[in-house]
């Protein structure tokens, strides 16, 4: 059967608006950005210059402050997916088995996933500033009265607690699809077979639920990769610029540093290095589901 | 093939026309800029053009981009004054803080939504922006400007920006609580200071912190290494072209020597913030930080009696050299140079400090100190620490801010340098290395 010629008139008008939104708000703002990245553009001026490749070789060679923050990304985004998928998974398991109350506990623990990174941020603020080291004190607990955000380890852990907070819940409701979506004829011939729960669990479920594990890895190290509105609100990058992320190192170069060239130039080399790590997960993760499927 | 081809071509359509776009929001602010001042020449009115732009001008609308929040309300009934005297005319202010004010200025701009008037925090920012910025040199305000509003918006000898108001700091202390220490005398050398915090200390108060975020660390403490320099503008020319160093620079020495031990005397030194340092000083919990008068209007809404006084910080034992408040300039307002309505601006802005009227509200609404020999503040509104810098200035006893003066950047990057030092993860050889090898990083 021959399909049926469709005229451009069609194409147009089913594909149009949506290639039309997509190119003026994601291809040409790329170009511009890939041409404003060998410039030396300081984001106001009318002055523009040419400089080559200036911009990529300070980034290289440590005369921007591109890698420190990429380090400092690099682990707490590692830190980060590892604690979110752990604890989200549990909180899944845990909520699909019979607990009382349990859909308060869901509740709970998603609720910090509807608000703002923002919000969140300057909440903590207050609970790692004022609150902490006040319940510190009632309890006589030096560990809690230290500085939280004044010193580089405790701040690299406040972030941690409140990304981890904000996420898990985003984490167990699809972990939480996962484990209600098994097939019961499964656990039960599992059950029969003599397996306990543990074995049920890590030969049975775990398997079964790859896919959803695969969904979840990839959006934690892409969300924990593009870190910015927390460190933004909460650290400010400090101290000592020790929590700058990548994202908020390159607002900083864009906006406050009146770089804007190099700040372009960062974007891109982030952006490249979004592309590799997604695209070796995806490649890891999918074998797996293959192996175990 | 040809599918490809058709759709390369709208693809190509389709970028062009957002290129276009661009240009054309630039060409047309060239168009306008180029037509007021062709304006001034022939204003015989034949040229219908020239009739809208009459008209336009009696029906301006000017828009305000204030970065200061607190004088929002002043400024705002500044601008409903003018608008009845000067019916046609509409002023839109728009104010925010500090923070968002510098992104969202440039998303305005690049937006083709640009204000007519708009504030830039001296030297830096007018470079940044020189090249949108009007020439001001001709308003009737510029001959009475003190001078110490004038090194930060004046290039190659053109002034680009009227001074919003005079700021100073130093250390707040709390009146009261001096008082009941036993504390006499305002200290003025480190050792007597250090008398001080141990009275403090003894009358059981908390005698001292301080805000540990980088802004305040860069802009107000590493400037006392440049500020008692003995001429500081020609000490940072010498950083720029290379012949003068932070490293081993003895009054960098001092400042770094200084904030180090300052920061031991300090309750929790790297634990507090910049809002919580304000509210315990407005709820009377602790002696002595810094600050200045940009504090007074918060403390003003918590308590208007709160018994607060400023005094110097004193860096070395030497009681006479100590003796002086950091102020400056911190602000200007400037005209968008490819405004439609920049006569309209300027107008405006002469009205503000050049008419009695327009002077209270600087005075009076916006509780400011006005950086001009026209007219003085007033010492109620400026609250106590306002009058206490107020007498620093008019003895001359006061050193400027020179962050303006820093690369772009070198606020937080040396704030950030200068916890590393009272954090303890550098030592103070360190850390003039650090400033130093920071300084010809961003200045490149």
């Amino acid at each position: 059967m021959r399909k049926k010629r469709v005229g451009i008139g069609a194409h147009l008008l089913f594909l149009g608006p949506a290639s039309a939104v997509f190119i003026i708000a994601i291809v040409a703002p790329f170009v511009i950005s890939i041409i404003y990245s060998f410039t030396d553009w300081n984001g106001v001026s009318n002055e523009i210059s040419f400089i080559g490749f200036k911009n990529f070789a300070a980034i290289l060679n440590g005369k921007s402050t591109f890698l420190e923050s990429f380090w400092f990304t690099f682990s707490i985004t590692f830190v980060n997916v590892i604690l979110v998928v752990v604890t989200g998974t549990a909180a899944a398991v845990v909520l699909t088995a019979r607990v009382p109350l349990r859909n308060m506990f869901r509740l709970a623990l998603y609720l910090p996933n509807t608000i703002g990174g923002m919000v969140l941020g300057f909440v903590w603020q207050f609970i790692f500033v004022a609150g902490m080291p006040a319940i510190g004190e009632k309890l006589h607990m030096t560990f809690m009265q230290v500085p939280w955000l004044g010193q580089e380890e405790t701040a690299f852990w406040a972030l941690v607690i409140v990304f981890v907070w904000q996420n898990l819940g985003y984490v167990m409701v699809i972990m939480t699809a996962g484990f209600t979506s098994l097939s019961s004829d499964l656990l039960e011939s599992a059950q029969i077979d003599g397996a306990n729960g543990w074995k049920t669990f890590f030969h049975i479920k775990l398997p079964l639920v790859m896919p959803f594990i695969t969904i979840c890895l990839f959006w934690t190290i892409s969300c924990a990769f593009k870190m910015f509105e927390l460190n933004f609100s909460l650290t400010k990058g400090g101290p000592y610029g020790s929590t700058t992320s990548l994202a908020l190192n390159i607002y900083y170069d864009a906006f406050s540093n009146n770089k804007y060239g190099l700040a372009t130039a960062q974007s891109l080399v982030f952006f490249l290095i979004i592309v590799v790590i997604t695209s070796v997960q995806m490649y890891l993760t999918r074998r797996k589901e293959k192996k175990w499927a | 093939m040809s599918k490809k081809k058709v759709l390369a071509i709208g693809l190509a359509i389709l970028m062009s026309f957002s290129l276009m776009g661009c240009g054309e929001g630039k060409n047309a602010g060239d168009i306008t800029a180029s037509e007021q001042s062709s304006d001034n020449v022939d204003t015989q009115g034949e040229n219908p053009e020239a009739e809208q732009l009459e008209s336009q001008k009696k029906n301006a609308q000017i828009q305000l981009l204030n970065n200061k929040i607190e004088i929002d309300e002043g400024i705002k009934a500044a601008a409903v004054k003018y608008q009845e005297l000067n019916p046609g005319i509409t002023i839109e202010v728009v104010s925010m803080t500090a923070e968002p004010y510098d992104t969202d200025l440039k998303t305005k701009f690049a937006g083709g939504a640009a204000p007519d008037i708009f504030a830039v925090s001296g030297n830096s920012q007018m470079l940044a922006w020189e090249s949108h910025l009007e020439d001001l040199t001709d308003q009737p305000w510029v001959t009475d400007m003190l001078d110490i509003g004038k090194p930060g918006i004046t290039k190659d000898g053109k002034i680009y920006g009227m001074p919003i108001c005079v700021e100073g700091g130093g250390y707040m202390y709390n009146k009261d609580m001096f008082e009941k220490a036993g504390i006499t005398e305002i200290p003025k050398t480190k050792t007597a200071f250090k008398d001080a915090l141990q009275k403090l200390s003894d009358a059981g108060y908390t005698p001292l912190i301080e805000d540990s975020g980088w802004y305040g660390l860069g802009y107000y403490f590493v400037n006392y290494g440049f500020a008692n320099q003995e001429e500081p503008m020609a000490y940072i020319d010498g950083l720029n072209n290379g012949t003068k160093t932070i490293t081993g620079d003895p009054k960098f020495t001092e400042m770094a020597e200084y904030f180090l031990w300052e920061s031991t005397q300090c309750t929790n030194m790297m634990g507090i913030d910049f809002n919580t340092q304000v509210s315990m000083m407005a709820n009377q919990e602790v002696g002595i930080t810094f600050g200045g008068n940009w504090n007074q209007l918060t403390f003003d809404e918590v308590d208007p009696d709160l018994p607060i006084g400023l005094m110097p910080v004193p860096i070395t034992e030497d009681a006479e050299y100590n003796d002086f408040l950091l102020a400056g300039v911190t602000n200007y307002w400037v005209v968008n140079k490819d405004s439609a309505v920049k006569q309209e601006a300027k107008d405006f802005m002469t009205w503000l400090v050049t008419d009695p009227e327009g002077q209270k509200f600087i005075t009076k609404d916006m509780a400011l100190i006005p950086a001009f020999s026209s007219f003085e503040a007033d010492n109620e509104s400026i609250g106590a620490l306002g009058t206490d810098l107020a007498g620093y200035i008019a003895n001359g006893k006061i050193k400027g801010f020179y962050a303006s003066f820093y690369p772009d950047g070198g606020t937080q990057t040396f704030g950030e340098d200068m916890q590393k030092l009272v954090a303890g993860k550098a030592g103070i050889a360190e850390f003039l290395e650090t400033l130093q090898s920071d300084w010809e990083r961003l200045a490149e």
